[in-house]
């Protein structure tokens, strides 16, 4: 199956193809979420290492457990499902240790390649608002490393994911209540620490 | 007031739409009419759309490459997580599980018998051997050997919680054993008192028994035992203590064994 053919592929056959032996179709599924397993694993852990290394293993644990998928959720689900409980088992294995990941508001963030840049780009000329914007998603991503790690995870899949709450309680292994609350009080939390600034 | 209460919680699920369409109706309502809930929800909205303006992480270039290598690395099984590599898992298992072995062994091991008893099974013995032939009546050497042949019991006994109370009884370990010949027991008790008294010591042993336990100066057991087998080889009354202790001088025990006094033969 050539490039352009794979890319039209929905998720469910990429499952049973890879399955079916097809090495390709499962490159084709990392290649499609990667960058949303990153993302996800990042926003909970704040390090690129740490998220490059749990987004990898959720892909290996795929593989090898590619049998198992019964097709009950959808592929991006179970995704989800892995690279949260990952990041959470990475994140308690850090706490044990007493070191906490947190991003200061002017800490510069690494890149891939080893440079560093400034997440937003605050230096460039542009309407107050935007710049107002900008500082404010600064403030708000240091304030959102600070939160417990339960209470950015649900924000992390509702606003960043944009998941439904079933979706997220499914995720998360809990009742469409318990996301409920838990988002209500994430967003509170975050709004009170916003407020102090 | 109560209404904006009611409706509080559920301003998060709101700006979702993650309510039924009444409920969402009535929270629009509500917020249409009250400026402080709709404040709160125009921050709800702020924070929500701050959350998702996060610019998102790209993965690293070779992140396909990364994952097609660990995929071919073998998987890691119990056994090798476990016991490789050997040359240090292994001696370290071994030794914590001879550790966890040893501790269910003491744990579980029956409390041994209190050396008052074992003494007590021992001594007629010595006093035999002390009592035949006119032997002074202090039995120091015999009764060292004796207590030397306690001791790990004891220490053993002191280190079990379930004997504990026992152990406390038996400190000090005696460090001489003097037999006393006497007809009433209580006499010899009420000596044994008064004199250890004298030599600032005090008698441990509350039971009315004929082993009596006593707790004195170290320098002062001699001027004990003699005087304690003076008095019943004699007749004589007690003295007082010629020379007091030391200060901080360490404490050992005496044991005194009350023997009744053997009849006399008939002329």
């Amino acid at each position: 199956m050539d490039g352009v053919a794979q890319s039209e592929v929905s998720d469910r056959e990429l499952v049973a193809q890879c399955r079916a032996g097809d090495e390709q179709a499962f490159d084709t599924l990392v290649r499609r979420h990667q960058a949303r397993a990153f993302n996800v694993a990042y926003q909970l852990l704040r390090d690129r290492e740490d998220a490059t290394e749990v987004a990898q293993d959720a892909f290996v644990r795929i593989y090898r457990s590619m049998d198992t998928f019964r097709g009950e959720c959808e592929f991006t689900t179970w995704l989800h499902q892995i690279v949260v409980n990952l990041a959470h088992n990475r994140h308690r294995w850090w706490h044990r240790r007493g070191r906490e990941k947190m991003v200061s508001i002017d800490a510069a963030l690494p890149t891939g390649d080893g440079a560093v840049e400034v997440q937003l780009p605050a230096t460039t000329p542009g309407p107050d608002a935007e710049v107002v914007k900008a500082e404010f998603v600064q403030t708000l991503t240091a304030k959102m490393a600070a939160l417990p790690v339960g209470f950015r995870e649900v924000l992390v899949l509702r606003n960043v994911e944009n998941l439904s709450y079933e979706e997220i309680a499914v995720v998360l292994k809990c009742s469409i209540g318990t996301v409920k609350s838990r988002i209500a009080r994430a967003r509170d939390a975050l709004r009170e620490s916003m407020q102090h600034e | 007031m109560s209404e904006c209460r009611d409706i509080t919680n559920d301003l998060s699920a709101f700006i979702d739409g993650e309510l039924p369409a009444d409920r969402l109706k009535a929270i629009a309502a509500h917020v249409e009419r009250c400026s402080a809930c709709a404040a709160h929800v125009a921050e709800l909205r702020r924070v929500s759309a701050g959350i998702a303006a996060i610019p998102a992480a790209q993965p690293p270039p070779q992140f396909l490459a990364d994952v097609r290598q660990k995929l071919r690395q073998p998987r890691t099984s119990w056994v090798d997580a476990w016991f490789r590599p050997v040359w240090w898992k292994l001696p370290l298992e071994a030794m914590a599980v001879v550790v966890i072995v040893a501790g269910v062994m003491a744990w579980l091991r029956p409390a041994p018998a209190p050396v008052t008893a074992m003494a007590k099974r021992d001594v007629p013995a010595v006093k035999a051997r002390i009592l035949d032939g006119e032997q002074p009546a202090v039995a120091a050497a015999p009764a060292r050997e004796l207590l030397k042949a306690a001791e790990p019991a004891m220490s053993t006994a002191m280190e079990l919680p379930s004997v504990k109370a026992e152990a406390d009884e038996m400190r000090p370990a005696p460090v001489e054993t003097v037999v006393v010949r006497a007809e009433s027991l209580v006499d010899v008790r009420l000596q044994t008192e008064t004199l250890a008294k004298s030599l600032e010591g005090r008698l441990e042993t509350e039971a009315p028994t004929n082993v009596l336990l006593v707790v004195l100066p170290q320098s002062q057991v001699p001027v004990f035992c003699s005087r304690l087998a003076g008095k019943d080889r004699a007749g004589r009354g007690l003295k007082p203590a010629l020379a007091g202790a030391r200060k901080g001088e360490p404490m050992v025990a005496v044991k005194v064994v009350v023997e009744p006094a053997a009849a006399k033969p008939s002329p």
